[in-house]
């Protein structure tokens, strides 16, 4: 009985194996279990009457230009419903002074702080904003993240498992062994998505280290902390408005505790640089629930009333500040 | 409850330890933990409709009572018609009364005349068309003496509130039921696994096939207006996929849980896609409903005694009210409707039951009489389900009128195409499994064999569990037949 039970065991995990090997190898399922997503900048029409130069750069308008990562760019959402398009049409809905209202949503789907640096100033002079928003998400400082530190999740770092074959003991062959692993390796990361959205962080998961890197002393702090501060300087020369829109983590609404000294951090930063305003998203989403804000259960990104709710609220600093 | 829920995945074991090692193989005591569960089982759902369900199965035990000591045929009569107009009254209340309403007023002001009847708020209870025929066949059956009545008001009140039938049904006969509620279960251990591997298929089908299906039928009959000819067959296929793999998946997975309690449910689905004509079709599907419906209302009717005229208008009688039990919406007639003309033919040629046998069978393929024919019945079945699925008659003519343009030459063309050409695999998979199981109860029932044979079975056992993990769409989707 118990030589069977093993067995069927065996042959349960094999059969495992060999089907998520056969679909990687066939693509034949791929887009049933991936959501894909755009890489590239979404080419609206701002974006190519900036290129034909038909954008009147003169105060007249109101232009505003957003930068970020897929979060921002409505990565899981119809185009009409992103963040840049309701801002654009509440803005158009309120707007008493200016002639017309241009968005230019040159948001990218994994960007970080460097890539967001390097948009900033390839569109800043071309279509002279009076506002920037960036959309910033904790994993923007993953450009400078020291990964040796990340570990996969629940297994070892990178450089541990690079060494791991070399040494040959049984134990670590069969670490190995289920290292390489498909099966595993899909139903420890279900396993972990399932943790996270009930506020469970795996040690030295990809997110654990992301938050442990937003202490002073840490090198890749310190250089997103320098990209920030050169696109602020620039905006303040160029007497631009930028507005730092820090996302919260949208499926963990409920867990705020796990950020707390991230955000003061991020805060704390910003308070060295006054004339940026820094809207945190948590105050954004106060008291409200994942389930309502987020594409789909292992999905964190925000849905179609996610981005409303943010486009609604900072279309009021716009507004108000236009209006004065 | 659903059953492809986490609750349910741990209501279950619960169920099953205390059922067979806490009541010490008692039967009383083991239908007392069947009826708590069952009551338990529906009051996650919604615990107010549960005062509902006890007062319509102490509705029918009373009258059930009365009907048996009646001295006289008035007094039975007056007890029977007590209980059905009850139990009618309260699905006319819940399930028809704003379709009633809306159509009465309709109808009005066709003529003219404007009249505001207001529509109520009603939440139709779950599973309230199901237990209320279970109970109306207890009684029709004490009425007609095919029976003797149950006293024992936690047994009748299991055969009525059973979980695993409770909200979709297969809906059950007393005469099936209830002897074995009154009588000693005992663990088979083959029974239990053959009731594991018939759970498994209809998980493989209601949460790999029908939920993953419903996602493409949804996008393409909600924006049916901006689709071409061939995405709309598409859709409609796609549709004709769920709702079998959604309701025989929800059959099966009842029938397999009703077994590891050492019950056997009435069949309620025989692989109808493999029907040669509309009526054998309709032996297949929802067997209990067609059944019940024959029973107790073309029998009572007068069948086809009456010649052939009184067969007709029996047959169309049969099919627009079974159309109406779907649902209170004009579609459901239509759809109804349509398939009283499809089995006409058949009715008055008298040929329904030409197709009795299973097709091919002892052979893998069939000829191709049967071949077109079974084709033939899918499209007609196909072309049906548009009424079913759509949201009122107007939207079902015209996604038919766009099918019947030139657009039906066009690729086929929507959002998740390309993910949709993977579920064509899974499809074929389901189907190809249904056909070569076709002679057997369930699709994953396997005779003992050789120990290459029983390994074999594991291996595909496995493969089965693997595709729901990997590529089953998770969520608690409800199942269709909850709405009915």
């Amino acid at each position: 009985m118990l030589k069977k039970t093993i067995l069927v065991i065996i042959i349960f995990f094999v059969t495992g194996e060999l089907l998520m090997r056969l679909d990687e190898y066939f693509k034949f399922f791929d887009d049933t279990r991936v959501v894909k997503i755009a890489k590239e900048i979404v080419i609206t029409p701002e974006y190519t009457m900036m290129n034909e130069n038909k954008i009147d750069l003169s105060g007249n308008n109101l232009r505003i230009m957003v930068l970020g990562d897929s979060y921002i760019a409505g990565g899981g959402i119809e185009a009409k419903d992103k963040f840049s398009e309701q801002l654009k049409l509440i803005l158009k809905k309120n707007n008493k002074k200016y002639n017309a209202v241009y968005v230019l949503d040159v948001s990218k789907p994994s960007n970080n702080t460097l890539d967001n640096r390097q948009t900033y100033f390839e569109f800043v002079d071309k279509f002279k904003p009076q506002y920037v928003i960036i959309g910033y998400n904790l994993n923007d400082i993953d450009g400078n993240l020291d990964k040796s530190l990340i570990k996969v999740d629940s297994g070892k770092t990178a450089a541990e498992m690079t060494n791991t074959y070399v040494k040959q003991t049984l134990l670590q062959k069969i670490t190995y062994f289920y290292k390489q692993s498909k099966v595993l390796d899909y139903v420890l990361h279900t396993l972990h998505n399932e943790m996270k959205i009930h506020g469970f962080i795996f040690p030295n998961s990809v997110l654990d280290v992301t938050i442990k890197n937003y202490v002073e002393n840490r090198r890749s702090w310190q250089q997103s902390k320098q990209l920030l501060q050169e696109v602020s300087n620039d905006a303040k020369a160029k007497n631009i408005q930028l507005i730092m829109l820090k996302f919260p983590e949208i499926y963990l609404l409920e867990y705020p505790k796990i950020f707390e000294k991230t955000e003061t951090t991020i805060r704390d930063f910003y308070k060295q640089l006054p004339w940026v305003i820094f809207v945190n998203g948590n105050d954004i989403f106060k008291g409200e629930k994942s389930k309502d804000y987020i594409l789909s259960k292992y999905d964190g990104h925000p849905n179609e009333k996610a981005h409303n709710k943010m486009a609604v609220y900072i279309s009021k600093y716009i507004t108000t500040s236009v209006n004065h | 409850m659903l059953f492809n829920s986490i609750n349910f995945a741990i209501f279950l074991p619960i169920v099953l330890i205390l059922y067979w090692f806490a009541t010490k193989g008692d039967f009383k005591k083991q239908n007392i933990l069947l009826l708590v569960s069952s009551y338990f089982f529906y009051a996650c759902w919604d615990w107010r409709f549960l005062f509902l369900l006890i007062f319509s199965t102490l509705l029918d035990y009373y009258t059930g009572i009365k009907i048996s000591e009646a001295t006289n045929q008035k007094i039975k009569a007056f007890w029977l018609w007590l209980s059905i107009g009850i139990n009618l009254g309260f699905l006319g209340v819940f399930k028809y009364y704003n379709f009633f309403a809306a159509s009465f007023a309709d109808g009005l002001s066709l003529l003219g005349f404007k009249a505001n009847l207001g529509t109520l708020q009603i939440i139709l209870p779950v599973g309230i068309s199901f237990y209320t025929f279970h109970g109306l066949s207890y009684v029709i059956d004490l009425y007609k003496n095919r029976i003797k009545p149950e006293r024992n008001f936690i047994s009748y009140s299991v055969f009525v509130s059973f979980f695993p039938l409770l909200v979709a049904g297969p809906i059950e006969r007393a005469t099936h039921l209830l002897p074995q509620i009154l009588t000693k279960r005992k663990f088979d251990y083959n029974q239990t696994i053959d009731g594991l591997r018939q759970m498994l298929w209809g998980f493989f089908k209601k949460i790999v096939i029908a939920d993953n299906c419903a996602e493409y039928a949804n996008t393409i009959f909600g924006n049916s207006a901006h689709y071409g000819g061939s995405t709309l067959v598409l859709g409609a296929l796609f549709f004709t996929f769920q709702i079998y793999c959604d309701f025989s998946g929800y059959s099966d997975i009842a029938l397999g849980t009703a077994r590891l309690f050492g019950i056997d449910l009435l069949r309620n689905f025989a692989f109808p896609y493999f029907s040669r004509d509309i009526a054998e079709f309709w032996r297949r599907w929802h067997i209990s409903l067609s059944s019940w419906f024959k029973d107790y209302l073309y029998i009572p009717l007068g069948g086809s005694k009456g010649g052939i005229w009184m067969k007709v208008r029996n047959t169309f009688i049969i099919f627009l009210v079974s159309g109406f039990w779907h649902g209170a919406n004009w579609t459901f007639i239509v759809w109804g409707f349509l398939n009283a003309l499809y089995i006409m033919p058949s009715i008055i040629f008298n040929t329904h039951r030409n197709n009795l046998n299973i097709v091919a069978q002892g052979k893998l393929l069939p000829g191709i009489k049967d071949f077109l024919s079974i084709v033939l019945t899918f499209c007609l079945t196909v072309f049906a389900w548009i009424f079913f699925r759509a949201e009122n008659v107007h939207h079902a003519f015209s996604y038919i009128g766009e099918i019947f343009s030139s657009s039906i030459f066009s690729f086929p063309s929507f959002p998740g195409m390309a993910s949709a050409k993977a579920m064509i695999f899974l499809i074929l998979l389901c189907f190809g499994t249904e056909w070569v199981q076709r002679t057997k109860q369930h699709a994953l029932q396997f005779a003992d064999g050789s120990t290459l044979k029983s390994y074999s079975i594991i291996v595909f056992n496995c493969i089965i569990i693997w595709i729901i993990i990997l590529w089953g769409a998770f969520g608690n989707k409800s199942f269709i037949y909850f709405q009915f």
